[in-house]
């Protein structure tokens, strides 16, 4: 009697302990992932010049050849450029900028990140 | 960069090494301002051209390739070469398949302008074809000056090419068989299509005109009138045009027929 108690208790401990640590790998994750977005930082700048959908893949080519820079997504019709960094990524603005240029491109104003791009 | 640098100059000697079996062959001067830094464009065509000497025809079937490199934003590199096979030929013009003479143009930027409304440019260009090795049958040099203007407000598109053209410049006699001032409008709006966003169709009206200087010869003039049509996206684009002959009697007997173009652009 006394050892089926003790295999309960242990079992129940085990069983608490498991429960626990899966829940807290799981909030772990979660805080990871918000790190992660959190790191990722998206820039967004107006770019004049985009005149048709060939106009977007230049850019995003140049942009791309920015070390650090992980996504680059044009708009010849919102006439802008979306470029997402890599988590820790150092990329002065200046870089963006003159990339821009290399791509026969004129940067506009630096613009807010939409809602769903922070 | 460096990989990229060697597969264009390898592409540009390959395309040399197969131009040995060249004739001189006029080539016209592509529109648009300097591409992007490190763009590649790669552009086939097939034109289906028509002449008439008198009642007799000559089909001829021609397929140019251009290959163009930007360099820098402000200085583009371009090639072309292509083949010539000839389909009908009633006349007593003897015309043969063949290679065409290699073509090398450098365009550099003059001028640009990037608003939020419109975006207008001016670019120049210089070039020549070249008699490749023993195999050119006309051995000379069609150098080539221009200027191109490009104004885009909004969704419409004006190109205009001016060039000027000495059309078989034999290098020991000093002269060319023909000097020609070529000038060539196209107006194009982009139409956006529904459901698919990165994609465009553009409707597109050209408009040619023509001045020929022969040495032996009176001077003249033609031109075409063209409609026709494009369906761009980020990495290719597809156009077609058919070019409607206009005033085309020139000295020697000959009358341009209607031409028709299909052509696909590849932009890496």
């Amino acid at each position: 009697m006394k050892h089926k108690a003790f295999q309960f208790v242990i079992t129940l401990f085990l069983t608490v302990f498991s429960a626990t640590a899966i829940a807290g790998t799981g909030y772990e994750n979660d805080q990871n992932k918000n790190d992660s977005i959190q790191q990722n930082k998206v820039i967004r700048y107006e770019v004049f010049g985009m005149d048709c959908p060939g106009c977007q893949s230049a850019l995003e080519k140049q942009v791309k050849k920015i070390d650090g820079v992980s996504e680059a997504k044009a708009s010849w019709q919102k006439k802008q450029v979306v470029v997402t960094l890599k988590p820790d990524a150092k990329v002065k603005e200046e870089e963006i900028t003159a990339r821009i240029k290399k791509a026969n491109f004129t940067p506009g104003e630096k613009l807010k990140p939409e809602e769903d791009e922070e | 960069m460096k990989n990229k640098i060697q597969g264009f100059l390898l592409f540009f000697a390959l395309l040399i090494f197969i131009a040995p079996k060249t004739h001189a062959e006029g080539i016209s001067v592509d529109a648009g301002l300097t591409p992007a830094q490190d763009r590649i464009i790669v552009r086939m065509q097939y034109r289906n051209i028509i002449n008439k000497m008198g009642d007799n025809k000559m089909a001829m079937h021609m397929m140019p390739v251009v290959v163009a490199y930007g360099l820098s934003p402000d200085i583009t590199l371009m090639m072309r070469n292509g083949y010539r096979a000839v389909g009908t030929n009633e006349t007593m013009m003897e015309m043969q398949n063949s290679w065409m003479d290699p073509f090398f143009m450098g365009k550099v930027k003059l001028f640009r302008h990037n608003t939020r409304k419109y975006v207008f440019g001016l670019a120049g260009f210089a070039g020549t074809s070249f008699p490749a090795w023993n195999s050119s049958a006309a051995k000379t040099y069609s150098p080539v000056l221009g200027v191109n203007a490009s104004f885009r407000p909004n969704y419409w598109a004006f190109d205009l090419n001016s060039a000027y053209e000495w059309g078989n410049y034999h290098t020991a006699e000093k002269s060319s068989e023909a000097r020609e001032l070529q000038l060539n409008l196209a107006i194009s709006r982009n139409l956006l299509i529904p459901g698919a966003n990165n994609l465009v169709f553009a409707p597109v009206q050209e408009f040619s005109f023509v001045r020929s200087r022969p040495q032996n010869g009176e001077t003249h003039s033609f031109g075409f009138v063209s409609p026709g049509f494009q369906v761009v996206s980020p990495h290719f684009k597809f156009e077609g045009l058919y070019q409607i002959p206009v005033n085309s009697a020139g000295t020697t007997g000959m009358k341009n027929g209607g031409r028709l173009i299909l052509g696909v652009r590849f932009m890496f």
